[in-house]
């Protein structure tokens, strides 16, 4: 390995760590008591529900079938038929702006503050 | 004998139709055997990418345009046999994306970087590729953006193995070649 090799993965370091710390700030300031989670399908909103309710969510399309469980503030993928189960695996998310994505099936949910809802509609149409 | 040479070997139209046949076999292969190695982490995503280094060693054989081909050929037959239609969009993203920086890499910075330099390159360009594709999917950036850290440094560890790789593989094609007279570059 050459001495501009190790420049390369510093700058890649240095994007990853950026980009991260980014996402964290932002989660952080968008942090609120009420937070719902946005189910989409194809890019589109499928249905939103607030993170204390306690149900499951069934998302059947020409896509497949997932599963959305949401417990005790609690979001995760309980089931998907999807060919490599990586939505399963992601585990469970419970603060604003992280998310599950289920790419086979085209189907992503997203946490969000309550109150910013529009806003994000907007971005996400 | 019949394109401009560029430094790279020659070979008769049969004899690299062959060849090529068997990196595409081996590309496949090692494309499909990856999944049994055990990696430490599950995240969506993160991959060994060991059929890179079929295309990067192609890359350095035949050069941009039949490695395309390579590509081309690896990412729809893999589609074909093991993944679905969804699986076709993002390799081929992140395929073409990686050979494309890899190919404009070797071309004008192979003096000031090594291949593992390289590899590294193409690696995080395959990501970026697939990342494209999740927020064309998603409809969001932000979602596609979020992966991006997990992925970035993922892309540095492989990136690094797969270049060591190359690098130990091409040392050892390289005497091959030169009993043929020929030039390994």
């Amino acid at each position: 390995m050459k001495r501009n090799d190790w420049i390369i993965i510093l700058i890649i370091a240095v994007a990853a760590g950026c980009v991260y710390l980014f996402t964290r700030l932002s989660s952080q300031t968008a942090e609120s008591e009420v937070m719902q989670a946005n189910i989409y399908f194809d890019g589109d909103l499928y249905e939103s529900v607030f993170l204390d309710d306690t149900q499951d969510i069934v998302i059947d399309t020409e896509y497949g079938h997932n599963v959305v469980r949401v417990e005790n503030g609690m979001v995760v993928m309980s089931e998907a038929d999807c060919p490599d189960g990586l939505c399963l695996q992601s585990g469970g998310i419970d603060s604003v702006y992280q998310n599950i994505v289920c790419l086979p099936n085209k189907v992503h949910v997203e946490i969000i503050g309550g109150e910013e809802e529009a806003q994000v509609d907007v971005i996400s149409q | 004998m019949s394109s401009p040479n560029n430094g790279k070997p020659q070979f008769s139209k049969v004899k690299k139709m062959i060849f090529m046949a068997m990196l595409l076999a081996m590309a496949l292969v090692l494309g499909y055997m990856e999944r049994f190695i055990p990696v430490p982490f599950a995240f969506p995503g993160v991959k060994l990418g060991l059929a890179n280094i079929i295309t990067l060693m192609a890359l350095y054989i035949f050069g941009f345009w039949d490695t395309m081909v390579l590509v081309w050929m690896r990412v729809v037959m893999n589609a074909v046999f093991v993944g679905s239609m969804m699986s076709l969009w993002y390799s081929l993203a992140g395929g073409l994306l990686s050979l494309l920086v890899m190919a404009l890499a070797i071309k004008l910075l192979s003096r000031i970087i090594s291949t593992v330099g390289i590899s590294i390159l193409g690696a995080i360009a395959h990501n970026i590729g697939q990342l494209s594709v999740v927020a064309v999917i998603t409809g969001s950036v932000r979602v596609a953006i979020s992966y991006f850290p997990v992925l970035a440094v993922s892309a540095v560890v492989t990136g690094i193995l797969i270049g060591v790789t190359v690098t130990l593989l091409k040392s050892h094609l390289a005497p091959i070649y030169k009993r043929f007279g020929q030039e390994l570059n």
